[in-house]
């Protein structure tokens, strides 16, 4: 299934974002060994060149290791792989928190609904 | 070395109006372009010269260095709009025909392809469906070791599914020391597979050529955006 | 290349040829045999059944004598659909000279020519051969006294000699005939695609009819010129006093005119053609 990617980035930091994101979750552990370039793009239906793009910028901000001929290994930082996680938290916050800017929602407003949805319980109407 | 080169190219048919006129340009390998514009624009016309099944009116066309002609068809692997095979061949012998004349043809992989797509090989190809045809075409393209690949419209009047296969067949097949030229009016499908692009303007010329991804970088805008733009009626 | 595309040219013809060909044997069979009913004498037969093996007959000699006919359309069909249609994009990036690509269609359109001149004559002898037999078991010898002697009677007067001289040089006017003739449909299948993109058939077949109307032109000139009365004196030799051998010479001579006309024109519409496909062709 070909990914799917937004009009307005160049599509070889969005690759990036989801490899950096496979990364932090755990699915490319610290030290395992991602796949090839040619197997991310031709699952992805993206250009290889695009892709090798997106690995060098990994491999620029210390996330991946390219190991010669063995191929492209998960850095065993785990340190430098929590910190990046925290960005990407720190970044998913600051965009959702400017968005209700937005609309006039402030942050306290913003904390109590996220334990309500998170909890499952509200006794709030949920969005028709 | 750079694996097309066309210097001065002009061409015209016998209404006397240039398709082509004055287009010069280089393409190294190790690319997946784009050859992008408005139906009538020249695309076809440029692919079918390099291919070798037109002459240039003016001008020069290089393949690997080599001037288009007898020895360059060797390199170069072309896909037409239209299914090109005769109907009394049977799948098999079609790739027969093919390893005969092609000294980079590679069988097994044909015979892989045809078997992932459960292609029956001992069909007649004139019982098989439009669709399929197509794909069979393509496989047997792709299936070379060309220097470049010239797919004209290879995803027009095919499904959704089919598109996303042929896609992922153009990317598997790519290597470092060729170069694939699509032609296509479905640019948002096949945009994240090109490197870079060259439109095709109505008076024969190249309009704009450039990187895919650095488009979005420079403007934020996708390939589709900007063609759109470009080619604002 | 030039052996592949043969190969291939051969097989697409011959998958169909044979067919014919084998029709035309057992025509010749069935030729054979109503012919030896039809010629034998006080036999007791009512009209229709007479009328029957007649009609049978008819339509077995045309079914033999249209083989060429038939030869041709194959050759035209092959030629056509491998160059004019879009099987032609994958025919002309092939990796082969188009030298090749015209030699490959000329030498299988004469080795078809050739094979169904040579099927045709060998139908006749089917059919006199047959004929004998049937007159053999019937007891009775029409065929042999009526048809057979006269025949290879003509046939066996000096076999050697000139004979064979005559024969070779027959044998390459109609080798040179077949050149032309299939220089002809492929110049006029070329041209025709060439000048129009949709009504190609249509076209062809008109320049065809011109074609054939120009060279009938050439030959009327032709007979008028040359002395082909010189053919017909052999047989009068002794009335005019001339030397008989001096005579047979100058036939010998007289018939490589046709020869070398053929030839040449051959060689010029081979040029013509390789121009046009080198290029003049833009394919659509």
């Amino acid at each position: 299934m070909a990914w799917r990617f937004n009009d307005h980035t160049p599509v070889y930091l969005q690759i990036a974002d989801k490899l950096r994101s496979s990364i932090i979750n755990g699915e490319f552990p610290p030290g395992g060994q991602i796949p090839p370039v040619r197997q991310i793009a031709v699952a992805a239906a993206v250009n290889p060149n695009t892709v090798q793009r997106a690995v060098s910028e990994l491999e620029a901000e210390g996330l991946l290791v390219a190991r010669s001929t063995y191929g492209c290994f998960v850095t065993e930082d785990s340190e430098a792989i929590l910190r990046v996680r925290r960005d990407a938290a720190y970044r998913l916050v600051n965009d959702f928190l400017s968005f209700a800017q937005e609309m006039s929602i402030d942050s306290d407003e913003l904390i109590t609904l996220i334990k309500e949805v998170a909890n499952g319980s509200s006794g709030m109407q949920e969005p028709v | 070395m750079a694996v097309l080169e066309c210097k001065n190219l002009y061409k015209s048919y016998k209404s006397g109006k240039y398709v082509l006129a004055d287009m010069s340009f280089s393409v190294p390998s190790g690319k997946i372009v784009g050859l992008l514009g408005p139906n009538g624009c020249g695309k076809s016309t440029l692919i079918k010269t390099v291919a070798g099944l037109l002459v240039p009116t003016k001008g020069e066309v290089f393949v690997d260095g080599i001037p288009v002609g007898e020895s360059t068809k060797s390199l170069v692997s072309y896909l037409p709009e239209r299914t090109y095979f005769n109907s009394w061949m049977h799948v098999d012998e079609l790739v027969s025909y093919f390893a005969d004349f092609y000294a980079d043809f590679d069988k097994e992989r044909a015979y892989q392809l045809l078997f992932d797509l459960s292609i029956d090989t001992k069909a007649r190809l004139s019982t098989l469906s439009k669709g399929t045809k197509e794909k069979v075409q393509l496989i047997l393209v792709m299936s070379r070791r060309a220097r470049l690949y010239l797919l004209d419209e290879p995803i027009a009047g095919v499904d959704p599914a089919a598109r996303e296969y042929i896609l992922g067949t153009i990317v598997s097949n790519y290597d470092p020391s060729s170069t694939i030229m699509i032609t296509t009016h479905l640019i948002s499908d096949v945009e994240q597979v090109l490197d870079e692009f060259m439109f095709l303007g109505y008076g024969g010329q190249i309009v704009m050529a450039g990187g895919t991804d650095d488009v979005r970088a420079e403007t934020g805008k996708s390939l589709d955006a900007l063609f759109r733009e470009v080619y604002r009626c | 290349m030039l052996g592949k595309l043969l190969k291939y040219d051969m097989k697409a013809v011959f998958k169909y040829w044979w067919l014919a060909a084998l029709t035309t044997v057992l025509l010749s069979v069935i030729a054979g045999v109503l012919l030896s009913y039809v010629i034998e004498e006080d036999a007791a037969r009512g009209v229709l059944e007479e009328a029957i093996a007649i009609v049978g007959l008819v339509i077995s000699f045309i079914g033999i004598f249209v083989l060429p006919l038939v030869t041709e359309v194959l050759i035209i069909v092959r030629l056509y659909k491998h160059f004019f249609t879009d099987e032609g994009y994958l025919t002309f990036t092939l990796p082969v000279k188009k030298h090749a690509l015209l030699n490959s269609k000329l030498i299988m359109a004469m080795a078809f020519q050739l094979a169904a001149v040579v099927t045709v004559v060998m139908d006749v002898i089917i059919i006199l051969f047959v004929g004998m037999l049937c007159d053999r078991i019937k007891g009775i010898d029409n065929f042999s006294s009526d048809y057979g002697e006269p025949l290879f009677g003509e046939l066996s007067a000096d076999a050697w000699g000139f004979g064979i001289l005559y024969t070779a040089e027959a044998i390459l006017i109609g080798l040179a005939y077949m050149f032309v003739l299939s220089m002809v449909i492929f110049l006029c299948l070329t041209i025709a695609s060439v000048l129009t993109k949709k009504h190609k058939v249509l076209v062809a077949i008109g320049l065809f009819y011109g074609a054939n109307a120009i060279s009938s032109l050439f030959t009327q000139i032709a007979v008028y010129g040359t002395d082909l009365n010189g053919v017909f004196m052999i047989f009068d030799s002794v009335n005019n006093g001339v030397s008989e051998l001096a005579l047979k010479w100058s036939v010998a001579a007289q018939l490589l005119i046709p020869l070398g006309a053929l030839a040449a024109v051959g060689a010029g519409m081979y040029a013509l053609e390789y121009y046009l496909l080198d290029r003049k062709l833009d394919l659509q």
